[in-house]
């Protein structure tokens, strides 16, 4: 029993560290996977243990060295690399529901879905993008100040074609249509299709770089996406466009996740065949 | 979210970061104990001759 004793209090801190280390790698290696700099890290890890082993096995003093004091720079690389990704995890820690009530947009949903899917329709093309809790101000800077109320019909206005506003995004703040023909930033990405036009890359650019929702219609092909987290979601039809801004926006109806997780487990909204925002309004 | 999706969402993953977690633990601790018993070359003085 003794032994046994000494043992746990001996072996707790090597498996804490192990489980910490652990918990680090796997949330880099799954916040790594899908932005735009993956491929980079991946050749400079495999390159820097290749190194690694080489010059242990060889025993190449000298390399070694120079591998061991190049690490400190590796920490300034990932800085550069991943500085778009950093901000935006960095501005939505800051802005963490916990800490922070967001507004209730369930209107603009409602305004967003009717102009969307009349647009694709008619086959139109649209950019549209929610303003959440990081502020698009260098997208703003380009565009030019509307302030008017969100209605269908005043965002049909703007994306009418031949329209001197008609080109570029459109910023939703609150509720409110704060900017039209606003330049939004190209995606850097090389893995996407090459079939995706200026449209559907500025939404993924501005989805990587901020937390706001981009919601746009094909003018070729009338379909309908949404990018987010720079994660572009293609032929959604007006449903699952609905379910999907809910989940995303209607965030003051939701328990933090820990708190979700001890409560018992309510039926899920799916089964019922009506979306999130339909069932909150009876 | 279940205790099901907790362990078997992204599951390689998740094993492929408990043993590069503890395989650097590993050669850190080793790297850290070897240093530690590491002494230096006694350097001795022979007394000069008279």
């Amino acid at each position: 029993m003794h032994n046994v004793l000494h043992y746990i209090n001996v072996g707790w801190r090597p498996v804490l560290e192990i489980a910490i280390l652990s918990v680090g790698i796997y949330f880099s290696l799954n916040f790594v996977r899908g932005t735009r700099g993956a491929p980079v890290v991946y050749g400079f890890v495999l390159l820097l243990l290749s190194l690694t082993v080489l010059a242990e096995v060889l025993q190449l003093e000298v390399l070694i060295w120079l591998l061991r004091s190049f690490v400190a720079f590796a920490a300034v690389a990932v800085l550069i690399i991943f500085q778009p990704e950093l901000r935006r995890i960095l501005a939505e820690l800051g802005t963490h529901p916990l800490f922070n009530a967001n507004r209730d947009q369930r209107e603009n949903i409602e305004v967003i879905i009717q102009t969307v899917e009349r647009l694709a329709d008619v086959r139109i093309g649209a950019l549209i993008a929610i303003e959440q809790s990081i502020q698009l101000q260098e997208a703003t800077e380009s565009g030019l100040l509307v302030d008017c109320e969100a209605t269908p019909e005043m965002l049909e206005t703007i994306f009418f074609p031949n329209n001197a506003i008609h080109d570029g995004g459109v910023i939703i703040k609150g509720d409110r249509i704060a900017y039209a023909a606003c330049i939004f930033p190209l995606s850097q990405r090389q893995d996407l299709a090459a079939s995706l036009g200026t449209r559907h890359r500025a939404a993924i650019g501005l989805s990587e770089q901020t937390d706001a929702v981009v919601v746009v219609v094909s003018e070729e092909t009338g379909s309908i996406s949404h990018a987010y987290k720079g994660q572009l979601v293609r032929g959604m039809t007006g449903e699952q466009l609905r379910a999907f801004l809910s989940s995303v926006l209607l965030k003051p109806g939701k328990p933090h996740k820990i708190l979700r997780w001890l409560q018992p487990r309510a039926p899920e909204p799916a089964k019922t065949g009506l979306p999130a925002a339909r069932l909150e309004n009876k | 979210m279940s205790l099901r999706h907790l362990v078997f969402h992204n599951f390689w993953l998740k094993v492929f970061s408990i043993a590069a977690g503890t395989i650097i633990w590993m050669a850190i601790h080793f790297s850290i104990h070897h240093d530690l018993t590491f002494k230096p070359h006694a350097v001795t003085v022979e007394p000069a001759d008279p």
